[in-house]
């Protein structure tokens, strides 16, 4: 059975490939912004503000400097989703 | 024309001429120096050398403006201190912390540019027989102040004793650059002695270094022995060998040598700086260019302006392209020479964020352009243009 991470770990997954055209898991675990071409700070910026759209969260401004890998993203994703769901 | 005539200039120390080619020197000399004094302590005095020999070095290289230097450092403290003590916000949360660090960031910018504009960092006061500045700031301590302050803000630094204040602001290797982070500073401040793989990459880091000051140097006596006496026009071919050779890649090697030296110093500690350049010449695109020049200063610009929304829900990347290159042409100078150079390389950025998103999303138009357009060449003149056309452009609205 799928957990939660998982599936955010692929809808994450997803939004890098529409965005960046890039699979995380086939650039590598380490995949780090500014470590592949396709990922510089102004793909950033798109990438962010569409992980935003799907997933229905928002970061702020002093946040966005640290989702600067893909493990990071997906565990500030799951947090956000956690807080959201939390009563 | 300044390099034949230092090259040339007779009667002169080799010192002086050195530092003509080399504005570095005093601050090279000072890293060189502490490298060699650090690495030669026994290693439980290292650490302890380290923070007498900053402030010596500081004074050595700040001379008449060090009363200036301590009073900004006092003042900034006051602010880093109270900071310090209101609670740090959730993560992503906007709190009074961050509140109060963009009012004094804000505050310390305003100041910094109207007080360089009033002509109060020309202000001199004499005693003991010398003419002491009370108020200073360089454009690199203005950068680092700035970003104690917003490392506080958003709590990545907790709080700041007055001692991590002086050692950090006097290390030989943040008060030219490459470190820029107090965090940076602080989490390894009380790192482990350096192993023999830190002073292995010192070496060759050092080595580095001092070779692209050689090259400055070499560069300085072909400029010299190829270009005609000053008040001469220069043909055309000599001129393009100034704008895109001799200018370019004298500031580059000069900068980047001594970023190199200060790596070095900061390794014979076990500190780890941060490269300040990594090969910027010659990278395919405009934001390839910036990722890999004046490196801290640039993701610090990234990280407090790029990733800013300005109030818009969705942001926008065009109106934070052109803020954040004005602001680093203006954090250069006020001179309208920086403006214009800031202009230039936010339009040039817009165009690349634009041909960046055709690209992704698969537009015929930009793909087919990729293949025909050599990026690296674009990249290289564009900036190497970017230095040159300022003064034409000038001249040009003077004319109208």
């Amino acid at each position: 059975m799928e957990t939660r991470d998982e599936g955010t770990g692929a809808k994450v997954g997803e939004v890098f490939r529409q965005v960046l055209r890039l699979d995380p898991v086939g650039a590598g675990s380490d995949l780090r912004l500014g470590g592949h071409p396709s990922w510089d700070s102004v793909a950033h910026i798109d990438l962010v503000l569409a992980l935003e759209r799907a997933f229905g969260i928002a970061f702020s401004t002093v946040e966005i400097p640290d989702l600067d890998s893909f493990d990071r993203i997906v565990s500030a994703v799951g947090r956000k989703l956690a807080a959201r769901a939390a009563p | 024309m300044r390099y034949a005539a230092v090259v040339a200039g007779k009667g002169e120390s080799v010192l002086t001429k050195l530092e003509a080619v080399w504005p570095w020197l005093p601050a090279g000399l000072a890293v060189v120096a502490s490298g060699v004094v650090l690495v030669t302590l026994p290693v439980p005095w290292r650490r302890r050398a380290l923070a007498l020999v900053g402030v010596g070095i500081a004074a050595a290289v700040y001379r008449s403006a060090v009363p200036g230097v301590v009073l900004l450092h006092a003042a900034v403290f006051l602010v880093a201190a109270w900071l310090g003590r209101l609670p740090v916000g959730e993560p992503g949360t906007t709190g009074l912390r961050l509140v109060v660090a963009r009012v004094a960031m804000v505050l310390l910018a305003v100041g910094a540019y109207a007080g360089r504009a009033a002509g109060v960092t020309a202000w001199r006061f004499p005693f003991a027989g010398l003419e002491w500045a009370p108020i200073y700031l360089d454009v690199l301590m203005f950068a680092r102040l700035e970003a104690l302050l917003w490392e506080l803000g958003v709590g990545r630094v907790v709080r700041v004793t007055p001692g991590e204040m002086l050692t950090w602001s006097a290390l030989p290797f943040t008060l030219m650059g490459p470190l820029l982070r107090f965090s940076d500073w602080q989490r390894q401040s009380e790192a482990g002695a350096p192993g023999a793989g830190d002073l292995l990459a010192a070496a060759r880091v050092g080595l580095l270094g001092a070779a692209q000051v050689a090259g400055v140097v070499a560069m300085a006596a072909l400029h010299a022995a190829l270009m005609p006496a000053a008040g001469v026009r220069l043909p055309l071919v000599l001129r393009m060998a100034e704008w895109f050779g001799f200018g370019p890649w004298s500031f580059y090697l000069g900068a980047s040598g001594y970023a190199n030296l200060a790596v070095a110093a900061a390794a014979c500690v076990g500190i780890r700086v941060p490269p300040m350049f990594d090969r910027p010449f010659g990278r395919p695109n405009l934001s390839a260019f910036w990722a890999h020049w004046n490196i801290p200063v640039t993701f610090f610009v990234r990280d407090v302006l790029f990733y800013q929304r300005w109030g818009f829900g969705r942001g926008d990347v065009y109106l934070s392209v052109v803020a954040i290159f004005l602001v680093i042409g203006l954090w250069h100078s006020g001179h309208p020479y920086w403006a214009i150079w800031g202009l230039l390389h936010g339009a040039g950025f817009c165009v690349y964020v634009a041909y960046t998103r055709r690209l992704r999303a698969g537009d015929v138009f930009a793909v087919r352009m990729q293949a025909v357009v050599p990026g690296r060449v674009l990249t290289y003149v564009f900036v190497c243009g970017a230095w040159m056309a300022p003064p034409q452009i000038l001249r040009i609205v003077a004319r109208l």
